[in-house]
C-alpha cells in the first residue's frame, strides 16, 4: 500500500504566477510522456514481473512517479493562484479555466486529457523494459522542451531535478534489462516469455 | 539549492553511475538483434563472503540469496545537546535537511533494488536511514506529523496548513 509523506520530493516556491505558463507545462501532468502516465505505467507493470530486481525499481521508480506527479502539481498551483480575470482572458489559459477554474487537472497542453492509452503493460518482461526505456527518456525531452520555453529560475530548478531524476531512472531500467537478459538464454532471449511461460530462463 | 541535492548525491552519485550525466548507450546489434547495453555496472558485493556463507537471512527456498555482508560499522550516538532546556527549532531548516537526506536514501534504494548484493550501497543505506529517523523523530516532535501516524500531542495535527504544494510551505 501507500503512505503518503507529507514534503515535496524538492522545493518549490514560484514568486510570479503566469498562466501561459502552466497552460505549457501541463502537459507533464496529463500529457502523454507525463508523470501521470508513468505513475500508472511502473505500478502496474510490475504485477506481471517474475523477478524481484524488476518488482522491486518498478515499485520505487512508480512510487516516486507519483511525488513528481505532485511536484508538477504544486507548480501549476503556484503559478495559477492570485490570478485576476483580465489575466485569465487574455491568455491561452482561458480555454482550461472555464472547465477547471484554477483546480488542478490532468490534460495535456493541447487540452485533450490524459488517457491510459498512453500507458502500455504487454505482460513480457522485455517490452514492458523496453517501453520504460523510453518513457524516461519521451519524459527527459518534455522537460527538455519545457526548459526551452521557460525562463522563470523559480520554475526552471524544480524542473532540473525532474530531468535529471528521468535520466536516472534510464539508467536504472537498463540496469534491470540487463538482468533480465542475465538470466535468459543468451542465444535466444525471446525463445518464451518468463512472465507467463514456466521454467523460462533462471 | 541544487548544489544541496548534488552535494549529498555525488557521494551516492559517483560509485552508482548515471548521475545526470548518463550518455545514452552505444553497442553494435549482436546476431539475434538484441541490443548489448552496458548500462554502468558497479556494485558486486566487497565484502567476500560467499552467498551463502554462515547464516543466510533467507528462508532455505529461497531463490536467491543477498550476501551476509560484513558486520557493519556502528553508528555513532547522538551527542547529548547541552542546551538544558527548550530548543527553538527552526522547521524550515530542517525541512531542508530532512529532503537532501530522504533524497539520497531514495537513490540508494533505487540502486539496492537492482543491485541487492551490493554491501557498499547497504552501509550507505544505513547511515542515510539513521540520519532520516533522527531527523524526521526531531521534526515530528516540534514542527508536526509528516505522515498520518506521525501525530504527536493533544490535537490532531494532520495536514494542518500550509500544504505542502502552497507557496507558504516550508
Amino acid at each position: 500500500m501507500w503512505i503518503y509523506e507529507k514534503k515535496l520530493q524538492f522545493p518549490v516556491k514560484i514568486k510570479n504566477p503566469n498562466p501561459k505558463l502552466a497552460q505549457i507545462l501541463i502537459s507533464q501532468l496529463g500529457g502523454p510522456d507525463g508523470e501521470l502516465a508513468a505513475s500508472m505505467r511502473y505500478p502496474h507493470q510490475r504485477y506481471s514481473m517474475p523477478y524481484k530486481e524488476v518488482v522491486g525499481i518498478l515499485t520505487d521508480v512508480g512510487t516516486e512517479e507519483l511525488a513528481h506527479l505532485e511536484m508538477v502539481a504544486a507548480i501549476l498551483h503556484q503559478l495559477t493562484r492570485n490570478l485576476s480575470e483580465e489575466e485569465i482572458k487574455n491568455s491561452p489559459f482561458a480555454t482550461y479555466f472555464v472547465d477547471h477554474t484554477t483546480g488542478v487537472y490532468p490534460v495535456a497542453a493541447s487540452g485533450v486529457p490524459f488517457d491510459m492509452k498512453y500507458v502500455g503493460v504487454k505482460g513480457d518482461v522485455l517490452a514492458d523494459l523496453h517501453e520504460d526505456l523510453a518513457a524516461e527518456q519521451k519524459a527527459r525531452v518534455t522537460y527538455d522542451n519545457i526548459l526551452r520555453l521557460c525562463d522563470d529560475p523559480d520554475v526552471r530548478e524544480p524542473i532540473k531535478f525532474l530531468r535529471e531524476r528521468e535520466i536516472v531512472h534510464y539508467q536504472r531500467f537498463g540496469d534491470a534489462l540487463r538482468i533480465t537478459q542475465d538470466k535468459l538464454d543468451s542465444k535466444n532471449f525471446y525463445a518464451c516469455n518468463p512472465a507467463f511461460d514456466k521454467g523460462c530462463g533462471k | 539549492m541544487m548544489n544541496q541535492y548534488r552535494d549529498r548525491f555525488s557521494r551516492v552519485g559517483s560509485r552508482m553511475g548515471g548521475c545526470g550525466d548518463a550518455s545514452p548507450y552505444r553497442r553494435p546489434q549482436s546476431r539475434d538483434g538484441m541490443l548489448r547495453q552496458s548500462f554502468n555496472r558497479s556494485g558486486g558485493c566487497g565484502c567476500g563472503l560467499g552467498s551463502n556463507q554462515g547464516q543466510s537471512r533467507y528462508p532455505e527456498n529461497a531463490t536467491s540469496h543477498a550476501p551476509v555482508c560484513q558486520a557493519p560499522t556502528p553508528i555513532p550516538e547522538r551527542p547529548a545537546c547541552g542546551c538544558g532546556g527548550s530548543v527553538s527549532v527552526n522547521c524550515k531548516k530542517l525541512m531542508e535537511q530532512i529532503r537532501a537526506v530522504d533524497f539520497a536514501l531514495y537513490e540508494t534504494v533505487l540502486y539496492l533494488d537492482v543491485y541487492p548484493h551490493s554491501c557498499d550501497a547497504l552501509e550507505t543505506y544505513r547511515k542515510l536511514k539513521a540520519q532520516s529517523d533522527a531527523l524526521h523523530a526531531e521534526y515530528e516532535s516540534v514542527c508536526g506529523p509528516l505522515t498520518a501516524f506521525g501525530n504527536k500531542g493533544d490535537s490532531w495535527d494532520w495536514m494542518g496548513k500550509p500544504f505542502p504544494w502552497e507557496y507558504d510551505a516550508e
